[in-house]
């Protein structure tokens, strides 16, 4: 055997008897040539390790990425849940003028948006700044309203409203608003390709209805079929109202429950009700039919509903909302909104500021010194399925008990009512915005 | 092989003779022991290097699947969050449940936009009505009348659990492929997502107007 | 057939490097590789540790979404703060999620309407 073999590993060789004609220059190829043989091996692992050093590091850079989406998504959220949280305190039709008192328009690119999803992904979110206007809103200091919000974990959320699309952009009648949050999760490490740091954004949009419909215009309304009144002396007081201190809502009954009320008060008694340029009582059914937010008592679905989520929304704090579903009896203070079925009594002391509604299924009685400052809402319900409204109302008003109709008082009960939410979507770039 | 011709051997060009030679000296080529001790040094440098090679190769193979694996897995969140958090959009307003387990996939229904970009009351747009599945190691969705596209792979497979109306817990199980005789141990992976669905949140008034 | 393997010195030292490598050269050859590798493996290693470090995170970022979401489902816990706006509106709730990962602590800030 004449040919010379290269083992493949690292400076091993093996030849057959040597050469005789392999001189120097033979010499000269061979020196160092160990070196080849681990060449091609160091080269092959170095491009492997080259390979997955470059997948690392791509993946470096998306993990953090994918925290940083997911956080955006969850402060967009946070936008919008504090959106619900103040939508009840807020006027709609001066929010959506903003400050200056006139809306800009429908021209503006992404008119609906806190501010344009390019510069919130470019642009610090700590420097941003907003003029509050159209329907970014804006309060005094002391209840911390505002469009932006910074949280932890370098997290800010803009918020913005604006009207629903089926009315004007800067007159509200139903209550329904759009908000849209754009949630933006401040990046930590510059992109690679942009070699700038991009933020992670996310906007949501909810449409949302701020809940108006026990805002009464009157210091007790009263939704029945009939009525059974029972007034003892002539020292109680029931004062205030829009244009009459009792608002009689009987759809399609006919005159009963006026009848019923006229013919339970004596002259005297009926000079305790009412107030200055306010009638005693007025028939309000065909105002009611028709108002965005009143129409909606008609509804026996409304009630119905009302009804069963009662018990998840009503919570021990007061102000809060109460619900009694047994009734009972309040001889302390209380401040918000009280719901109750069944019998409820205010007596001794009782001070309650804000909205009484009663669901029917029993008597309404105030004595002694009780007080209610607000409105008190009665609804008769007979348990039947024939309407939403129907049976007769029971009203006690006994010894100095006062109902004095308060707007202010009333507005405050109305704050704590939550939102309804109509809607709740994701906005993608891609989506016509 | 090709052995080139060489120039005839010339000044400095000593014969070289095996160790029978006659004539040959002992100094010659290399000795027994030489010859086990260079044996064994290159069996122990062979065996080493080899060896380290074959590790190296798995490992960076195992971490290569892994990557892979991941490199799927971590998109599942975000497409998911961005896919399921809309479900049931303006569900109140039709018939349709906005989210079904069916056993074999997920229906999801949520009105999300119309000609004006607001929500229109038919579910004809992307993404307004689509079934996710798993078919094979893919996890597929299939939009409206299209059929399904793979949208993660390497996924082998997942569940559905609905503990309230307002929250979706879904597990993916990510798999990496495995070597032939390789060992499972740390291939596979599991994902646990749970979603806060908004628009099946309680309201205290009813939705319609 | 012989071999040549190794091959100490064989009376004239030009000879030496002419039959096969030297042990010296192997050594090197091998010393280089050695180095070459570690080199790689340090390199690989630590970019492991650190997309390692980027998965814990990742999977930190999953632990704090699906708290985030159980806790938006599942009404207030006693360690939320209840950022009620001025005793005026239905409350307002609002919890920090911590999570530690690689020694780093990664926060969320979630806030809720409830129920």
């Amino acid at each position: 055997m004449r040919a010379s073999h290269t083992a493949g590993t690292a400076g091993l060789r093996f030849t057959d008897p040597i050469r005789r004609q392999i001189g120097a220059r033979r010499k000269e190829l061979e020196s160092g040539f160990s070196l080849i043989t681990v060449l091609p091996w160091i080269v092959l692992l170095g491009l492997v390790a080259l390979l997955l050093h470059l997948r690392l590091l791509g993946h470096l850079e998306s993990l953090p990425a994918s925290e940083r989406q997911l956080y955006s998504l969850v402060v967009a959220h946070n936008g919008i849940e504090y959106a619900r949280s103040v939508l009840p305190l807020l006027e709609l039709n001066s929010l959506l003028k903003g400050q200056d008192g006139r809306h800009a328009g429908t021209n503006v690119p992404e008119w609906r948006n806190p501010l344009p999803w390019s510069r919130a992904r470019t642009t610090d979110p700590a420097r941003i700044r907003l003029t509050p206007d159209d329907g970014l809103p804006w309060g005094p200091p002391e209840i911390e309203l505002g469009a932006h919000h910074r949280l932890a974990g370098n997290g800010h959320f803009f918020i913005r409203f604006s009207n629903n699309p089926e009315e004007p952009p800067d007159e509200d009648r139903d209550g329904i608003v759009v908000v849209r949050s754009l949630g933006v999760a401040a990046g930590r490490l510059p992109n690679l390709s942009l070699g700038r740091v991009v933020h992670s954004t996310s906007l949501v949009e909810a449409r949302l209805r701020q809940e108006r419909v026990f805002q009464s215009p009157s210091a007790v309304t009263l939704l029945g079929e009939s009525g059974r009144f029972q007034w003892e002396g002539e020292d109680f007081e029931i004062r205030g109202g829009v244009r009459a201190a009792i608002s009689l809502v009987a759809p399609g009954v006919g005159p009963q429950l006026e009848g019923d009320l006229a013919g339970s008060l004596s002259e005297a008694q009926r000079s305790r009700i009412g107030g200055r340029q306010i009638r005693a009582w007025a028939d309000e059914t065909a105002v009611f039919s028709v108002h965005p937010h009143w129409k909606r008592l008609f509804s026996t679905r409304f009630w119905e509903h009302f009804e069963q989520h009662l018990p998840e929304f009503s919570e021990p704090a007061i102000p809060g909302l109460r619900f009694l579903p047994a009734g009972g009896e309040l001889q302390g203070r209380f401040h918000g909104v009280l719901v109750a079925q069944g019998s409820l009594r205010l007596t001794g002391t009782a001070r309650v500021r804000g909205l009484v509604v009663h669901l029917g299924g029993g008597i309404v009685a105030l004595e002694d010194e009780a007080q209610l400052t607000g409105a008190l809402w009665m609804r008769a319900s007979n348990g039947s399925a024939t309407g939403a409204v129907s049976g007769r109302i029971r009203l006690r008003i006994a010894g100095n008990a006062r109902i004095i109709f308060d707007s202010r008082a009333m507005s405050e009960a109305l704050w704590l009512l939550p939102p309804t939410q109509l809607g709740w979507r994701i906005l993608f770039p891609e989506m016509a915005l | 092989m090709f052995i080139p011709e060489l120039p005839p051997c010339t000044a400095g060009c000593e014969p070289s003779s095996s160790p029978s030679a006659p004539g040959g000296s002992a100094s010659i080529g290399a000795s027994l022991v030489e010859l086990l001790v260079a044996l064994g040094l290159s069996i122990l440098l062979s065996t080493a290097l080899l060896s380290w090679v074959w590790s190296y190769q798995q490992w960076s193979g195992r971490l290569s699947r892994a990557l892979e694996r991941d490199e799927n897995l971590r998109l599942a969140p975000v497409l998911l969050a961005g896919y399921l958090s809309g479900a049931g959009n303006q569900r109140w307003r039709h018939g349709w449940p906005g989210l079904e387990w069916t056993g074999a996939g997920l229906h999801v229904q949520a009105d999300i936009e119309g000609p004006n970009g607001f929500p229109d009351g038919k579910l004809e747009g992307r993404f307004e009505r689509f079934w996710l599945r798993q078919q094979g190691h893919q996890f597929r969705l299939r939009s409206g009348r299209g059929g399904y596209q793979p949208l993660l792979t390497r996924v082998s497979g997942w569940a559905i659990d609905r503990p309230t109306s307002q929250l979706l817990k879904v597990s993916v199980q990510g798999r990496a492929l495995a070597a032939p005789g390789q060992s499972r141990v740390g291939l596979d992976e599991s994902l646990q997502l749970e979603f806060f669905l908004p628009n099946f949140r309680s309201s205290l008034f009813p939705e319609e107007p | 057939m012989s071999f040549s393997v190794l091959t100490r010195p064989a009376g004239n030292p030009g000879t030496r490097r002419r039959a096969g490598f030297s042990l010296l050269e192997v050594l090197i050859a091998a010393s280089l590789f050695t180095v070459a590798a570690g080199v790689l493996l340090h390199e690989l290693a630590f970019s492991y540790r650190h997309y390692s470090l980027a998965r814990d995170d990742w999977k930190a970022a999953l632990e704090l979404w699906n708290r985030a979401g159980r806790w938006r489902a599942g009404g207030t816990t006693s360690t939320s703060e209840n950022a009620q706006i001025r005793g005026r509106t239905a409350p307002l709730h609002r919890i920090r999620f911590e999570t530690a990962s690689a020694g780093r602590t990664l926060t969320w800030e979630v806030w809720h309407v409830h129920p």
